[in-house]
């Protein structure tokens, strides 16, 4: 039994490097061949038709980034570092973003304004938003108060 | 005096000083006498220095650094090493119960090929794919296949800040896909993370980007908890436009809480026994116009409907405008209204913030306010008023000073201030003609 299981993985590995080797695409560029310096410029359908002109920065793609996270992060990181995407999505938290980045108004970052009293709200209203960020990881400061 | 080593703060089922002695090893290879070759050295660090008076009249005074850095061209254009992480240290009382604290965000090597956009990555590591949003101590390989198919995997312990002790030892998944260039993505992934023999987490998913439609797009996934045995969430998006100037978003989502928050570790988020309860259900409507007035100005209003099986209905809409021109400055004013079912869902919200540019110094203001319906701990209003000055001493340095005014239910006033220095350094050194 264990050797056709061994034998089975063997086969799918075999299988798996034969497609690898019959594909032919082009790897995504590892940096975006023109530097973006601000959020503005950040309209990717100004120079592209196809489903890169899907990541407009627009003022709703904080709305839409995690479908493309969760299909795509290579794109992501063709213009921004691991640590953009820690900023908010940290595993443990010393300083909110919104807290980090003051001079920063314009990004949608979460937590701005008394939220300390805000998130009791937030919570009620939805708290599978706590959940993705707090549920079981960054939550030292919510085990404070909520044991 | 508490202390913390380096890594005490997460937990992960690999020691800490394994991830130390990778670190060691890896700086240790770079400073070989047999890394002769050229490297690129890229990053920011960010020092911030705070003052705040707590609710228990303790004064804080915490230093928080935070860097992060790429290596590339390690041996090879397609070797690459990433960092990121943070340390705290309290110079006058302790803050949140730690005097100094850190965290390694992410620290791994990768190997990015120039075909078939194959990825290995190795070591501490975010991982989003389909249902994962992980970080893991581990590794994850991600390559296209042939006729659109693509295929990613990983396996590893996963890390978390605090454990209640019921988190898993090892976790692993992977995502299957297919994509038809401009037009459709679909994913299926699995994720498992087992708990010495039993299955602590099994999660299944589906996620899709079509594009049916010139200017239609619709993005979304569901999640299904195999433990549970019930759909954890659906959620997508349709986004319509433009139309000439205008673009609309519509949103859907359905959670069941029983699946949803059955592998939480927060307590907070546990079902049993919880503040939240297991038969709820809730589903949210959104709609989003926006409409771009000139290259400047954005204005833009949303509405969202919460229904929930059994705390009622929520409706929370409202309007914004923004402004904004390139190296000069911009403003923002947006204004909202919850309607909720009890006292505490019922508010208004208001935020009015500005930023300008003067050369190599600027200016930002920004006022948050929510006015409640109803007196919460003897108040009806919480706002905060931030103060922000920056100055670019030079292309690669740059500081900045924000003080916070806030009063909440709370706090009866609450002044916190920050002097923050950021420092970014790009170099390369190494290599046949020498260090630069």
């Amino acid at each position: 039994m264990k050797n056709i299981k061994i034998m089975v993985l063997l086969v799918l590995f075999a299988l798996l490097l034969g497609l690898y080797a019959c594909a032919d695409t082009n790897s995504i560029a590892k940096v975006h061949p023109v530097e973006i310096k601000e959020l503005r410029e950040a309209v990717c359908s100004t120079c592209h038709e196809n489903e890169w002109a899907a990541l407009d920065h627009l003022n709703d793609f904080v709305k839409r980034h995690k479908f493309f996270a969760a299909q795509k992060k290579q794109a992501c990181n063709v213009c921004h570092t691991e640590s953009f995407c820690t900023d908010c999505h940290a595993a443990k938290s010393g300083l909110s973003p919104s807290d980090k980045y003051k001079d920063s108004p314009e990004r949608p970052y979460p937590h701005r304004g008394a939220y300390l009293t805000q998130h009791m709200i937030d919570g009620r209203v939805n708290p599978a938003l706590c959940m993705k960020c707090h549920g079981r990881h960054n939550n030292e400061r919510c085990i404070t108060c909520h044991r | 005096m508490k202390t913390n080593s380096l890594l005490s703060g997460t937990k992960s089922s690999s020691p800490p000083i394994r991830m130390a002695a990778f670190l060691i090893a890896f700086i240790l290879l770079l400073s070989s006498p047999l890394a002769s070759w050229a490297l690129t050295l890229t990053g920011e660090s960010n020092t911030f220095l705070g003052a705040r008076q707590l609710t228990d009249k303790s004064n804080i005074v915490p230093v928080y650094e935070y860097l992060d850095f790429a290596v590339d061209k390690i041996g090879d254009n397609r070797v690459s090493f990433h960092f990121g992480g943070w340390g705290k240290g309290d110079l006058r009382d302790e803050s949140y119960g730690k005097r100094y604290d850190a965290d390694i965000e992410y620290a791994y090597l990768s190997f990015k090929n120039d075909r078939n956009n194959a990825i290995v990555n190795l070591g501490r590591l975010l991982v989003f794919e389909g249902v994962a949003t992980e970080r893991i101590d581990g590794i994850y390989a991600k390559t296209d296949l042939k006729r659109g198919f693509g295929l990613s995997g990983y396996v590893g312990s996963p890390v978390e800040s605090v454990s209640t002790g019921d988190s898993g030892d090892i976790i692993y998944g992977g995502r299957a896909s297919f994509q038809v260039p401009a037009s459709l993505v679909v994913g299926a992934s699995y994720l498992m993370e087992t708990k010495g023999s039993s299955d602590f987490r099994k999660e299944a998913g589906f996620d899709v980007w079509l594009n049916p439609l010139k200017k239609a797009v619709i993005t979304g996934k569901s999640s299904y908890n195999a433990v549970t045995d019930g759909w954890m969430e659906h959620a997508y998006l349709l986004t319509l436009g433009p139309f000439g100037n205008l673009r609309l978003n519509s949103d859907a989502s359905w959670i069941n809480y029983k699946d949803y928050f059955a592998s939480a570790t927060t307590d907070v988020f546990k079902l049993t026994p919880g503040i939240l309860d297991p038969s709820e259900k809730v589903r949210t409507l959104g709609e989003e116009v926006a409409y771009t007035i000139n290259e400047n100005l954005v204005a833009s209003a949303d509405y969202k409907n919460y229904s929930y099986s059994l705390a009622g209905a929520a409706d929370y809409y409202g309007a914004n405008l923004t402004y904004s021109v390139p190296e000069k400055g911009g403003a923002g004013l947006s204004v909202h209204r919850m309607n909720g079912g009890t006292d505490k869902l019922r508010y208004d919200e208001f935020r009015v913030y500005g930023f300008k540019k003067f050369g190599k110094a600027d200016l930002t203001l920004d006022f948050h306010d929510v006015d409640y319906d109803s007196v919460i701990s003897g108040i009806k209003s919480a706002y905060v008023a931030s103060l922000a000055a920056g100055y670019n001493v030079t292309q690669k340095f740059r500081m900045v000073a924000n003080m916070d005014y806030s009063r909440n239910p709370i706090y009866d006033r609450d002044i916190r201030t920050f002097l923050r220095l950021v420092y970014r350094f790009d170099t390369t050194f190494g290599g046949a003609k020498g260090a630069k």
